[in-house]
């Protein structure tokens, strides 16, 4: 009963306390680490404009774990720099941030955000995310900066020298990606990678090897690389190079990939590089996007290596290029290895491909397992009935596995139909089939009355399989 | 169907008692799902009581986490149209459900509510935010009040 009455007592008195503040809680009652959490979930010059917003708020600001500074338009440059100016200045040296994220051009300023690195991060940083743009002085990134045990995340993107302060800790690094970076020479980039002890999954896209000879990646714990070199294409260094009077191919870098763990390898470039895999087996979704057109015996080494590197792959994508090219070398063709596992597989078409071509037919021929075949983009092509495509030996995989298939960018031609008609009469367990046709046919004149004809001329083809649904769109 | 689902009791800071199941709870509060795991809650006697989490903000978390328990596989939109309605709360019951979703370390509640607070204020004017996060006193002095407004002239 006592009991009772204070239980009462308590209620009215919350109660009223409630009347008084307009019933519930208040957002000065939230305490302080919700409100931190509030904060550092805004944008942050929202968080900082909170400081006005009451007394009780002021200083809330300070204790946000994230901050993302990020230069808008380079016509604002001064204020944004004023902004960051102002902002260290509020801060007083009391951040104790997680995760900070720095995107800029840099140009003459390469001291000023130096400051600014050695000022924002501190040692409990998780997450560092750099992006500079025109880089036209070394940046030094201050002792200190990589020296978080902490550091799971870090990423850069810097057109120029990658320059490690002596002392870095990445060793429970967790992921990394470097954009744009000038690799300095062998040594220094072989002790990056090395030093990665628990790194999970990487990412390099369109740096600069030039200066590196050979390198190692061989982080015990990788399970995802992702490459990119693109050829610069860039006018401004072309011209520089020739005025520089040399036009001779960069140098190219030996890379050796040894991954026991890898899940998924990524490559998409130009083959300006060499790669050695080893112990890559465990690799169960691939892509190998070639884009380079020039058919050379070398070349089709290249595309032959990284495919004879992931004989366990379930998801393998390709580009037309890479099949070109491998059909310019049949010497090799004959001993691509056996995909036993493959399920998926997407063929990134740039121009329309010849289908029934001695590569292409080799990795089906290869692959027993294939569920699913996509031809994505720019569709596909049977350069000539029956004895072209029909002369080839059907592969396994069609007679018992694949069970879909897609076709993008179908224009109608007959080539085209020769191609979905070979297809059709060849896979018994066919569930669907696919087209979508390229924009122009059905934004032109007639284009849905055309459209639904070549559907009538499909849907009369001899198919193998009575229960296939046919769409086309 | 038909088999007894295990329920757990809840009690309000009212001390209402609401009774929930068990797997409702589990999958989306830490704290009970540890307290089920340790073996520290007695199916026959303990109440769960959570004293700083008022009755209509309890039922209000319950329905939360039983909705999401039962839709999961739901497409996207129709979940996100659900979660729009059910923080279409004032200010207050908002901050009693952060509260409550805090205390019962309930990561996606918490993580809807941070995005719903961070969408009410963005891009908003200070005294629309203040009127938002219903900040009656905001406790500056009138000159300290013209001092800002003069020194971040672009924060208003």
């Amino acid at each position: 009963m006592g009991d009772e009455t204070c239980l009462k007592k308590n209620k009215k008195k919350r109660l009223n306390r409630r009347k008084e503040e307009n019933k519930g809680t208040n957002i000065s009652d939230l305490p302080n680490a919700l409100i931190c959490e509030i904060l550092s979930n805004l944008p942050t010059k929202e968080a900082i404009r909170t400081s006005v917003l009451s007394k009780h708020w002021r200083h809330q600001w300070k204790n946000i774990y994230k901050f993302e500074l990020k230069e808008e338009s380079h016509d604002r440059r001064e204020n944004f720099k004023d902004f960051v100016k102002r902002l260290l200045r509020g801060c007083n040296n009391s951040l104790s941030l997680k995760k900070f994220c720095l995107s800029c051009e840099v140009g003459e300023d390469a001291a000023l955000i130096n400051i600014w690195l050695t000022a924002f991060i501190s040692s409990g940083i998780e997450e560092l995310i750099l992006d500079f743009e025109s880089v036209t002085e070394q940046l030094y990134f201050p002792e200190g900066v990589f020296n978080s045990p902490t550091l799971k995340k870090f990423h850069l993107s810097m057109p120029f020298a990658l320059i490690l302060p002596l002392n870095y800790n990445f060793k429970n690094l967790k992921e990394l990606t470097l954009k744009h970076v000038v690799f300095q020479d062998g040594p220094s980039t072989q002790q990056l990678f090395s030093s990665c002890r628990s790194l999970q999954d990487m990412t390099l896209v369109d740096c600069n090897w030039m200066n590196v000879g050979t390198v190692c990646i061989c982080s015990p714990s990788l399970q995802s690389l992702t490459i990119r070199e693109w050829n610069d294409d860039d006018e401004e260094q072309e011209e520089e190079e020739e005025e520089n009077g040399r036009n001779q191919l960069p140098s190219q870098c030996q890379i050796v990939i040894i991954g026991s763990k890898l899940k998924t390898f990524s490559y998409d470039g130009d083959m300006a590089n060499h790669y050695f895999f080893y112990c890559t087996g465990s690799v169960v979704n691939a892509s190998v996007c070639i884009r380079a057109w020039q058919s050379s015996l070398e070349n089709a080494f290249f595309v032959f290596k990284m495919l004879k590197a992931f004989p366990s792959v379930e998801k393998l994508s390709i580009t037309d290029a890479a099949i070109e090219t491998l059909c310019h070398a049949p010497c090799l063709i004959q001993h691509l290895p056996r995909f036993n596992k493959l399920t998926q597989l997407q063929v990134q078409t740039d121009m329309p491909m010849n289908f029934p071509c001695a590569a292409f037919i080799t990795i089906l021929r290869n692959s027993p397992c294939l569920q699913t075949l996509e031809f994505d983009n720019k569709g596909i092509y049977a350069a000539e009935e029956g004895d072209g495509a029909g002369a080839l030996s059907i592969p396994a995989c069609f007679g018992s596995h694949l069970k879909k298939i897609t076709i993008h960018g179908f224009s109608g031609n007959s080539l085209e139909l020769n191609a979905i008609k070979y297809l059709l009469r060849a896979m018994p367990v066919l569930e669907e089939f696919n087209i979508y046709s390229s924009a122009y046919v059905v934004n032109s004149v007639g284009g849905v009355d055309r459209l639904e004809d070549l559907y009538n001329k499909i849907i009369a083809f001899p198919r193998a399989s009575q229960d296939c649904d046919l769409y086309l769109e | 169907m038909g088999s007894p689902l295990k329920k757990i009791m809840l009690c309000s800071s009212e001390k209402e008692i609401f009774s929930v199941e068990e797997q409702v709870m589990v999958q989306h509060s830490v704290i009970i799902n540890n307290m089920i795991e340790d073996g520290s809650y007695n199916y026959e006697e303990s109440k769960i009581p959570l004293d700083c989490v008022d009755s209509k903000t309890l039922k209000k978390v319950i329905d939360y986490c039983t909705y999401h328990t039962h839709h999961h596989n739901d497409n996207q939109e129709d979940l996100e149209a659900w979660d729009a309605q059910f923080l279409n709360v004032d200010s207050n019951g908002l901050y009693d459900l952060l509260m409550a979703a805090n205390y019962l370390e309930i990561r996606n509640l918490l993580d809807l509510i941070y995005r719903t607070i961070k969408n009410m204020i963005k891009g908003k004017k200070i005294d629309e935010i203040r009127r938002i996060l219903n900040i009656k006193d905001h406790g500056f002095t009138p000159e300290e009040e013209e001092q800002n407004r003069k020194e971040y002239p672009h924060f208003y």
